[in-house]
């Protein structure tokens, strides 16, 4: 049985027996601008002329077990104040498998019509559709962590099937870590993202945080956090990037990977899945 | 005709409890956008999704992934609080009817007499507060209201890594009462204290995660942490923001 949990509510818990998702694995629709080729009998992509934002639409039928109409409004009123009040809600996806994945979304419209015959049931069908925001893939539910224990060492990042931005942090332990340089390869070894800082993180006490989630660049100074953007000498045009599935190879198992080329580090990040 | 602009507020992410935390997204601000003040002047040594470990510098965050549903996966994040944590949110709430909820792995703190798991009050550890901590052998839950001091203490214990739910009551009488769920099995009771008036507030506007607040650090992974205002049952816990 499919269930949604909204703020870490399950739906079902206030009556509403999610029935249909009719586009929860649908990817999102683009449109792109196309050029002619030298001889008009083909087509060039010229760029990404837009897309439609996702929108998820849940239905299913509200019912509670009193069976009486105070009872059902009653539930229905619980699930507005949930659904309308809880600001930017988290919806968490469970399909009865292991594969929880949640996503950022508003409300857009509450759709409740009548259901079934009075005398079976007092229940109604809502449809409820969201606007998911600011990211348009789902994200898995609990976030991953890959450790570069190593310098000078690649270390895979395993991906979902979307882009995932990450947290990619430097550290230095046992001795300073002069100039680090993180490059992102793909499977096959090839260089696709090369940062290099200019900075000395001090043993034990500095790291430096590469936050493409946020888009900001941090050094921690034993604990006092500052701007870091300026230690960016090299490859600032990438800076922030996602990890691309497409450097990877899915079905051999085979992912992008991460290294640095002084200290030790970590990778924070959650799959993403479209 | 002008229509006024759209009220956005609602765009912001809300918590509709008192307080909630989770490790999940590996971030230490509360699900509704509140910063803590978090210090650590020592390396840790937390490990990874593949159980790769690894060292994190002073003051970085030990994010360690766990395996909670016991399939073998390591995908829970948890924050690793050693004995050189320490880490407080603001808590502007007043001594209440409250539950208290603390998902964790069984990491050394029982077995430390006084380590805190969750205290509400001063860094100085006086005054009026509330906590949880542990006797050396069992967990219990404290109110001390600047006078007196009544306690509810846990009859089992669990053992290193396992998977611990504590469920604190502060009653509206100053009474406490802890309820324990051990690797996900039923939750066992320890028996309410007397009641104990409640002082008008807090210590402090602090809500620690570790320690009592200067004091007493633990060792344990924390994955989430909520408080909500009002008796709620161990279900109503689970799921409710």
């Amino acid at each position: 049985m499919a269930d949604l949990s909204i703020i870490g509510t399950p739906v079902s818990s206030l009556g509403w027996w999610i029935e249909l998702v009719p586009d929860a694995r649908r990817t999102l629709a683009t449109a792109h601008q196309t050029l002619p080729t030298q001889y008009g009998r083909g087509a060039l992509v010229g760029g990404l002329a837009g897309f439609k934002p996702r929108v998820l639409t849940f239905r299913g039928g509200v019912i509670d077990p009193a069976n009486t109409t105070t009872a059902l409004v009653t539930a229905i009123e619980r699930l507005k104040d949930l659904i309308e009040n809880s600001g930017l809600l988290t919806l968490k996806w469970d399909d009865g498998t292991a594969f929880l994945r949640e996503i950022d979304a508003l409300p857009v419209e509450l759709l409740f019509e009548p259901s079934g015959h009075p005398f079976a049931a007092v229940k109604e069908t809502l449809s409820a559709s969201f606007l998911t925001m600011p990211e348009s893939d789902w994200r898995a539910l609990a976030g991953s962590s890959v450790a570069l224990a190593a310098a000078a060492t690649r270390y895979q990042v395993p991906l979902g099937t979307a882009p995932s931005p990450a947290i990619i942090r430097i550290q230095a332990v046992g001795s300073n870590a002069v100039n680090p340089v993180v490059t992102i390869r793909d499977a096959a070894g090839v260089a696709q993202i090369t940062l290099t800082f200019t900075v000395t993180l001090v043993a034990g006490e500095d790291f430096l945080d590469i936050d493409c989630e946020r888009g900001v660049l941090e050094l921690s100074d034993n604990g006092v956090r500052s701007n870091a953007n300026s230690l960016l000498t090299g490859g600032s045009e990438d800076f922030p990037f996602a990890l691309q599935p497409a450097w990877g190879d899915r079905e051999g198992g085979f992912w992008p990977t991460v290294e640095v080329s002084a200290g030790q580090g970590e990778v924070l990040y959650a799959k993403r899945y479209r | 005709m002008t229509l006024p602009v759209q009220d956005l507020g609602l765009v912001e992410r809300r918590s509709r409890i008192a307080f909630h935390w989770a490790a999940h997204r590996h971030s230490l601000i509360s699900i509704d956008g509140r910063v803590p003040t978090h210090t650590r002047p020592a390396t840790a040594a937390p490990g990874d999704s593949s159980g790769v470990a690894r060292t994190v510098v002073a003051h970085q965050p030990a994010w360690d992934n766990i395996d909670w549903d016991g399939d073998a996966t390591r995908d829970t994040p948890a924050l690793l609080l050693g004995p050189n944590d320490k880490i407080f949110w603001a808590y502007p709430q007043v001594p209440r009817l409250l539950t208290a909820y603390l998902e964790f792995v069984e990491n050394g703190t029982l077995a430390i007499a006084s380590a805190a798991l969750l205290y509400f009050g001063n860094a100085g550890n006086t005054g009026a507060r509330l906590w949880t901590d542990s006797t050396g052998s069992f967990y219990r839950v404290r109110h001390h209201n600047g006078t007196t001091e009544v306690t509810s203490t846990l009859a089992a214990a669990p053992t290193s890594g396992q998977r611990v739910v504590l469920r604190a009551v502060l009653f509206a009488d100053g009474s406490v009462q802890l309820h324990q769920s051990i690797n996900g099995a039923a939750e066992t009771s320890a028996a309410a204290s007397g009641a104990n008036t409640l002082a008008a507030a807090w210590s402090d506007t602090r809500l620690y995660l570790g320690t009592t607040g200067d004091t007493n650090p633990g060792n344990v992974k924390v994955v989430r942490a909520r408080i909500a205002l009002g008796n709620r049952s161990a279900a109503q816990m689970q799921v409710s923001w």
